[in-house]
């Protein structure tokens, strides 16, 4: 009992649970309802698009790489899914050129990190700028030389925005899904631990057998179709797909993660934590808005946060350094006394 | 005024290892002393001390008779004392001039500096001693030997009363030798204090004019080098007293056929290495730093790229394309560097044993962490790790554990070790925990295993390897069975040009 | 003199001069219409040499030029600063709605724009040396509460410049060369007379290439990273202020998509600024803006799609690391065998 009250998770939660009744609070007072089923749908909708993302953020987390290409991949997977049903393509047949593009910049991506060594901000940003100029061009290939937004039709892709089971979305089930087997695979699979012990030493991991330059790799080939998948579920609602789809969410899916305890290289939290640090983020995103907080100041924080979560994991890490380098002085003081 | 340097009672522990103790000493200007002792015998600690680096324990250092306390390199710099250590410290995109008078660019008012002064004052110097440097060249063109030149130069241009020499002629060729035993000269004529360290006999004897040899941490003896010759240095050197340390270990008698073969082995930093290496057989593999030793079982383990040569394991050629296909056909290393490249240090000891052998312990993909959990266990029961869980942190443990958590990775169940490569195993370990792994290291080759010792402790290496190979410059320079080896033979060796 | 020629000789920018050159070319033959035709002269005047296109490359390169060097100067001390775009618009759309004002004046706004590019510096100061983060994480932090505080400020739309005097600065030109252009040009100069002819310049080498060694010889990093966020944060500020200046309103999003710091970057680590600290100048930058610029000039005039032009952006950053990459290694590579050698 006291380990779970103890536990990095419990702590999200509590926080979430405070901030749901801060929220809800603060609305009522405004003489607005925080439970409104518009709100809740709106929230819904959010979380399946940047939890996709937050997934594969995460993942490429542990392992201590970061890929900011992400989101602008998705806009492409989803550009790939649009522009094919829209010329009549069966569904299934677009999700899978959609995985196949979107597996290829994973693929370049994790070869810029892991066999060039590149710093994987960087390249990643690269790597960005290409994703965009080539979603428009795309566009432009499939729209008679104009990039355009496109409107589709299709019965198998918009199964996926718009069934709702129970009145919940099916996007959100596909999510909890999908979060208890990355979960899993984590915590269980060896996979998994390779994962870790690459985030935390890659040296290390090579001199032990491990194929650190494999493990990257297929984590990003991971994380850029779960960004299509993301884009799937943006576009899949009302059968869009926008030019600059997902491009407010670049850093979501990391801060969500960070926010849920993963860092750099490994740390305590896993895909628990990082679900519970997306729902704070989304919770704290359409909170400020129902309050009716300008929605520019709402991108701010989301800033703040950001940087918030970054400065605390790297603090978190140079606190655990200094904490040790003490106890190192503390022994040698002992040593030369005994000695 | 008689310019002086003088170490008193100068003390330094680290956690388990006593780096030096009892250290007394004085340098008198105008000589050159030089400061003598195999690897670890804490000859770079004391130079740390001097400079500043790193803080003594105990003890003062006198400079012309008053005592002085540095708080940082460049306080010492500023209290006139240069340190040329052995990485060069340099600014590769800028000039010899700037990196010369680095510190000491001239400014006007205005911040701004005419580069032509220091050009000139460069060219004077380089030509006083016969340099053949272009003064406006970037130091990151120069050819190695150059590079040293100009650090050396930057140092004599801070003219201060004290300056060390970390084994500065390693990068050096005949013609750059000569110019700096003439500068050496001319410092001695200037009466400044010269402390010269370095494993070069010959050297040592053309341009030192005192000796003060260190051994495990301590002063052992000081002496005119008029006075003495090379083997009265090696005796003072080695020469220890090993007690019972080496006496209870159980030696393998059964030594079996050939397990490995390497011939003409080249990789970057490996020359023309052949060797083999028998069936539960501890081979020792000596010399000094640089010598080439990790370089040799890196490329055996795959981890680093053969360039030429051939490996054959039990009479069948191999070769490792990753640390991994080494590990399967039973080739196990422990690196050097136990934090940077043996453990993860923020996982737990669970994890860091099981690592080469996840594939091993589970059950299609999934782990099975129960078996995960054993295997560590008994790891550290096997090793005698003193931890109360195997879910403690790495980070957290001492030297001498973490040194068994990558022993128990690479020796259990699991694994199946037919040849261990040690890495200076007992770096940094206190004396028990040092007395255990040798016993363990003799276990393992009454139980076939084969292992390669790397270390820079001669006692250590002696006294366990069945043959010793020296090596020195990516060549092997000397093969010793146990009978024939001693401190004094293998340390010639290691030192042999 | 000789010896500074044969050092640009030496530079990796020379081979760059040589491509620009004939790019140059080609695009003023094809441009002009003298393939199809047209006299010889139209060469120097119609198409890629007639006088709006280079007005519009010159405006173009103002921002990028500013953006370069603050960049650049980051870059050789060793730092990072991944937070120049969203500084630029953020301090641009200050600038726009302080000059709104009633009661401010042109050079008062400057002062206050000013004002507010030093605090972005300290603040960048303060993350990295208080707070001890890592620049580059510090800096991708930051960047994302500037931009969302830049849509806070503009509440999403444009900000009109209607103030006479800056209007008229904005377009002001001499020919074709806009006089923002020239100052661009000016505080290039003085910086890499910085650079090279100062101590300070100096001690932003010895700090980059070797900071350890750079210590020893009593330079002080935190000190030198005060002054070179402020000194960037100001550049890429006016820079952002400039293009406003010329467009006459400040944008909360024209900066960002037009990504004038990826070219800055490509442009700096393709003139011989390595990532890795240490290394490069000024002049061999320019050479690769302008290259960059007459690059997507060309493709316009070839009537290539706009798009690809973003798709180059994001290859030539890439390209460029890798060369220096490339760079770092074979020094490294030279380094052990010079000492095996021996």
């Amino acid at each position: 009992m006291k380990k779970i009250l103890k536990s990095k998770n419990f702590t999200l939660i509590l926080i979430l649970i405070v901030l749901i009744a801060v929220f809800s609070f603060w609305s009522s007072q405004l003489g607005k309802n925080f439970f409104a089923t518009s709100t809740i749908k709106n929230v819904l909708q959010a979380i399946i698009v940047t939890g996709f993302l937050t997934i594969g953020a995460g993942c490429l987390l542990i392992s201590g790489n970061m890929d900011i290409a992400m989101s602008t991949i998705g806009c492409l997977g989803l550009t790939v899914i649009g522009n094919a049903c829209a010329k009549a393509i069966p569904g299934p047949i677009a999700l899978l050129m959609m995985i196949v593009i979107c597996g290829l910049f994973g693929l370049l991506d994790g070869w810029l990190v892991s066999v060039m060594k590149f710093p994987s901000f960087i390249a990643t940003m690269g790597v960005s700028f290409i994703v965009k100029g080539l979603t428009y061009v795309y566009s432009q290939w499939w729209n008679n030389g104009v990039a355009t937004n496109v409107n589709f039709k299709d019965a198998f892709i918009q199964w996926f925005g718009k069934t709702n089971l129970f009145g919940i979305p099916i996007g959100a089930y596909i999510l909890i899904l999908f979060f208890v087997i990355y979960g899993i695979m984590i915590s269980k699979t060896r996979f998994g631990m390779k994962m870790l012990l690459v985030g935390g030493n890659p040296q290390a991991a090579r001199l032990a057998g491990i194929n650190a330059t494999k493990v990257v790799i297929t984590l990003f080939v991971n994380g850029s179709i779960l960004a299509g998948i993301s884009g799937l579920f943006q576009g899949a609602r009302l059968g869009m797909a926008g030019l600059t789809a997902l491009s407010t969410n670049q850093f979501t899916g990391l801060t969500a993660a960070m926010i849920g305890g993963i860092s750099f290289g490994g740390g305590i939290g896993g895909m628990g934590g990082a679900l519970i640090g997306l729902l704070i983020l989304n919770t704290f995103q359409i909170g400020m808005s129902v309050v009716g907080v300008n929605p520019y100041w709402v991108t701010t924080f989301s800033g703040i946060l950001l940087l918030g979560a970054l400065s605390i994991d790297f603090l978190k890490l140079r606190f655990a350094s200094t904490k040790l380098a003490r106890k190192r002085r503390k022994e040698v003081k002992e040593a030369g006394k005994n000695a | 005024m008689q310019k002086s340097l003088e170490f008193r009672d100068i003390e330094k522990n680290y956690p388990g290892v006593r780096a030096l103790y009892g250290i007394n000493f004085k340098a008198e200007g105008g000589r050159v002393m030089a400061l003598m002792g195999e690897n670890g015998a804490g000859k770079s600690t004391l130079l740390k001390i001097l400079s500043a680096d790193i803080q003594p324990d105990i003890g003062q250092i006198l400079i012309n008779g008053e005592e002085v306390h540095f708080q940082s390199p460049v306080d010492a710099i500023r209290g006139g004392v240069s340190v040329i250590y052995q990485e060069r410290q340099l600014f590769a995109s800028l000039s010899v001039a700037e990196n010369i008078f680095c510190g000491d660019l001239p400014s006007n008012k205005l911040g701004g500096y005419d580069s032509r002064q220091i050009i000139k004052d460069t060219k004077e110097l380089l030509d006083k001693f016969g340099l053949d440097i272009d003064p406006y060249e970037k130091v990151g063109h120069l050819n190695v030997a150059h590079q040293q030149m100009v650090e050396i130069m930057k140092a004599y241009r801070r003219n201060t009363d004290i300056i060390a020499f970390d084994e500065p002629t390693a990068p050096l060729t005949e013609v750059e030798i000569k110019i700096l035993f003439g500068l050496i000269k001319l410092l001695k004529e200037e009466g400044k204090v010269v402390l010269y360290v370095s494993h070069r006999m010959n050297e040592i004897f053309q341009v030192a004019d005192d000796i003060v040899v260190l051994k495990d941490g301590g002063f052992v003896t000081q002496m005119k080098t008029s006075e003495c010759n090379e083997a009265m240095l090696i005796k003072a050197m080695v020469g220890r007293d090993i007690g019972d340390t080496y006496s209870n270990l159980v030696r393998n008698t059964n030594i079996g056929d050939v397990l490995l073969e390497v011939k003409n082995l080249k990789t970057l930093a490996v020359h023309d290495v052949s060797f083999t290496l028998r069936k539960g057989e501890i081979l020792g593999l000596s010399g000094l730093v640089g010598a080439g030793r990790t370089e040799t079982v890196r490329a055996i383990f795959g981890a680093d790229a053969i360039l030429e040569g051939e490996i054959y394991l039990e009479g069948k050629k191999v070769s490792f394309k990753s640390t991994r296909d080494a590990i399967d056909h039973g080739i196990m290393l422990c690196p050097e560097d136990r934090k940077e490249q043996g453990l993860i240090m923020r996982r737990t000891i669970r994890e860091n044993v099981a690592m080469p052998s996840i594939h091993k312990l589970s059950h299609w993909i999934f782990l099975d962490k129960k078996q995960v959990r054993n295997l560590a266990e008994e790891a550290v029961e096997d090793f005698d790790i003193k931890t109360p869980t195997v879910e403690k942190v790495v980070g957290e443990l001492s030297g001498g554990n973490q040194q068994k958590v990558i022993l128990g990775r690479w020796i259990n169940k699991v694994v199946d070790t037919k040849i261990l490569i040690l890495d200076e195993p007992t770096k940094g370990i206190d004396v028990g925990t040092k007395a255990e792994i040798y016993k363990l290291i003799c276990e393992l080759a009454c139980r076939g295993i084969s292992i390669i010792l790397i270390s820079s402790e001669l006692t250590e290496v002696i006294n366990l390897a069945d043959r010793v190979l020296v090596m020195h410059n990516g060549h092997i320079t000397g093969e010793f069975a146990r009978e024939d080896a001693t401190e004094e033979n293998v340390l010639a060796a290691a030192m042999l040009d | 003199m000789r010896r500074f020629l044969k050092q640009m000789v030496r530079q990796k920018a020379f081979p760059l001069l040589i491509i620009l050159i004939v790019m140059m070319i080609f695009t003023m033959v094809y441009s002009s219409g003298v393939l199809k035709g047209a006299p010889v002269s139209a060469m120097f005047t119609k198409g890629f040499m007639s006088r709006t296109n280079w007005v519009t490359n010159f405006y173009n390169l103002v921002i990028q030029i500013m953006m370069m060097v603050g960049l650049s100067c980051i870059l050789i001390s060793g730092n990072f600063d991944m937070s120049i775009s969203s500084q630029a618009t953020l301090g641009s759309l200050i600038f726009a709605i302080v000059l709104k004002q009633t009661w401010s004046s042109w050079w008062s706004t400057i002062l206050i724009t000013l004002a507010v590019a030093l605090v972005f510096g300290l603040i960048n100061t303060f993350l990295v040396n208080e707070v001890k983060l890592p620049a580059f994480i510090a800096t991708i932090g930051i960047s994302s509460v500037y931009t969302g505080l830049c849509n806070v400020v503009s509440k999403g739309d444009n900000v009109q410049i209607s103030d006479e005097a800056i209007v008229a600065f904005g377009q002001k030109t001499f020919g074709p060369v806009p006089l923002m252009f020239i100052i661009a040009i000016v505080i290039l100069i003085i910086v890499e007379y910085i650079l090279f002819k100062t101590k300070f310049g100096r001690s932003l080498y010895m700090s980059g290439s070797n900071p350890a060694a750079a210590r020893l010889c009593g330079l002080n990093p935190m000190k030198m990273r005060t002054i070179l966020f402020c000194v960037n944060s100001t550049l890429a500020v006016f820079g952002g202020v400039f293009w406003s200046c010329q467009t006459k309103m400040a944008s909360p999003t024209s900066i960002i998509s037009s990504a004038p710091n990826m070219t800055a970057t490509s442009a700096a680590v393709l003139g011989g600024v390595s990532f890795f600290g240490g290394t490069g100048e000024l002049i061999g930058p320019l050479i690769a803006v302008f290259l960059i610029n007459i690059f997507e000039n060309m493709l316009n005039i070839l009537h290539v799609s706009e798009y690809y032009v973003i798709i180059l952006q994001g290859v030539l950053l890439i390209v460029s690391l890798i060369i220096d990459y490339f760079g770092v290694k074979k020094r490294e590579a030279a380094n052990i065998a010079a000492a095996m050698a021996k």
